[in-house]
């Protein structure tokens, strides 16, 4: 088998399931039509395929397929509760390895609303010390976001936990990394808020993603539009998912999202041997490894620093000589960054994917101990 | 069977399409139209049935759990039902 080279699948996922391909084939050459618009059989077969979509991401995180809506990627649907939510002049806490997703809205909210930002405890790999969450909590606490898997060193968020000690102030899940790879049960731990991508560890397609939202009632709308339903009014629909689903969806992306969902793909790889990879890279000289202090809290996804020069040169290195793919500098997580002491140049990162063999891992630890001699 | 026919109406496309599955899974026949306009139009696609098949599916769309209204479309007014 040809050596897989691609570790950027944090940015998105590659290669896709050939399901994705024939889906959204389907759809634009035999399908076609509009969601939720029209009567007749072309309309009513997009619809459905949009509505088991919808089902069956549902059932990935035990939700109600009512309150779960499209948009067009993780951003969008973080950018729908932290600027539909009323939250001027309240308090909301944040974890230390948040990405811009949820930094560059709250950054406007402080600008504009009085909003202020405060950041959970954590232990030094950025994991939140839940003990410590209860001594911030005031009568202004109005939201705590956390990123369920940093994108950055790969740590998994106790989002469980974190809710049982905020217990009725909302809490918005940052899915974008961890959807697809860590398991997530709004019903079992009361989860307010979940935002996702579709194209990342679902393995869909670009422009596809959702919202989980336990209680639309607190939450006005980003977006205003029609959506096929109370069309004599010039308000939008109270009703989920409409109340949140202005304007047509990506339904060529949602076919190819359902084609993801459907296909199954197993893990090429055993977590040991992605432990294994984390463990043989650490034992190179020259390299700092970035991710979670015990394997328990470790997600799918690390970062390394050369000592002897920078990322960039590193990554090209790794590109122009392996075919390695790989993301250096910030990864559009300055704040988490910032934490880890990588901040202002970043690190290189090491995303593997479904489709990763120990074989593939194996020339990267040879490439990576190889390019040191040389650097 | 008769020519007549009950029209169910929705607030979204999601019930109507759900709806749709529930009735063909229990052998139900029905047909989505454009919601017609002297009905107040909630969602632009409405559901006919049959109306010998009437209280059938009106049992099945009480256990569905959306919100509908059915017309017999001689009345001005429909029925609400549903939650």
């Amino acid at each position: 088998m040809a050596f897989n080279g691609y570790f950027d699948n944090a940015a998105t996922s590659f290669p896709k399931p050939k399901a994705v391909g024939d889906e959204i084939l389907r759809y634009i050459y035999d399908i076609g039509g509009p969601y939720g618009r029209s009567f007749y059989g072309r309309a009513f077969e997009a619809s459905g395929v949009v509505e088991d979509t919808r089902f069956l991401l549902s059932e990935k995180i035990h939700a109600n397929p009512d309150n779960l809506v499209f948009t067009s990627n993780a951003t969008c649907a973080i950018n729908i509760v932290l600027k539909g939510m009323e939250l001027s002049n309240k308090e909301i806490l944040v974890s230390s390895l948040e990405h811009n997703a949820v930094m560059r809205p709250l950054n406007v909210l402080e600008k504009n609303s009085g909003v202020k930002i405060k950041f959970l405890p954590s232990f030094d790999d950025g994991f939140v010390n839940v003990e410590q969450i209860d001594s911030l909590l005031t009568k202004k606490t109005a939201l705590v976001v956390v990123n369920q898997q940093s994108n950055v060193n790969g740590v998994i968020q106790p989002v469980a936990e974190i809710k049982k000690v905020i217990g009725d102030i909302p809490i918005l899940i940052d899915a974008a990394q961890s959807a697809g790879h860590v398991e997530l049960n709004v019903r079992r731990d009361d989860l307010d808020f979940v935002a996702f991508t579709g194209h990342k560890g679902l393995l869909g397609p670009t422009g596809t993603g959702g919202l989980f939202v336990k209680k639309p009632e607190i939450l006005n709308p980003l977006i205003d539009g029609g959506t096929g339903s109370k069309s004599e009014s010039f308000e939008m629909p109270e009703f989920m998912p409409d109340k949140f689903e202005a304007g047509t969806p990506n339904i060529a992306g949602i076919f190819g999202l359902l084609g993801a969902l459907s296909a199954d793909i197993k893990q090429k790889h055993s977590n040991e041997e992605f432990y294994m990879l984390i463990n043989e890279i650490k034992k190179i000289k020259g390299y700092s490894v970035f991710c979670a202090e015990s394997q328990n809290r470790q997600g799918g996804l690390f970062s390394l620093k050369p000592e002897t020069t920078d990322c960039s040169t590193l990554g090209r290195i790794l590109y122009d000589n392996y075919d390695i793919q790989t993301r250096v500098g910030l990864h559009c997580s300055p704040q988490a960054h910032k934490f880890l002491g990588t901040y202002p140049y970043g690190t290189l990162r090491i995303a593997p994917s479904v489709y990763h063999t120990s074989d593939d891992f194996e020339i990267l630890i040879k490439a990576l101990t190889d390019v040191k001699k040389l650097l | 069977m008769t020519d007549k026919k009950i029209l169910l109406v929705f607030e979204s496309t999601r019930a109507v399409i759900l709806a749709e599955r529930e009735c063909k899974s229990k052998g139900l026949k029905c047909t989505a139209v454009p919601t017609p306009r002297e009905y107040t139009a909630q969602c632009g696609i409405a559901l006919e049935v049959a109306i010998e098949q009437k209280e059938e599916v009106i049992k099945l769309l009480d256990q569905l759990g959306k919100p509908y209204r059915y017309y017999d479309k001689k009345k001005s007014k429909g029925t609400s039902c549903g939650i």
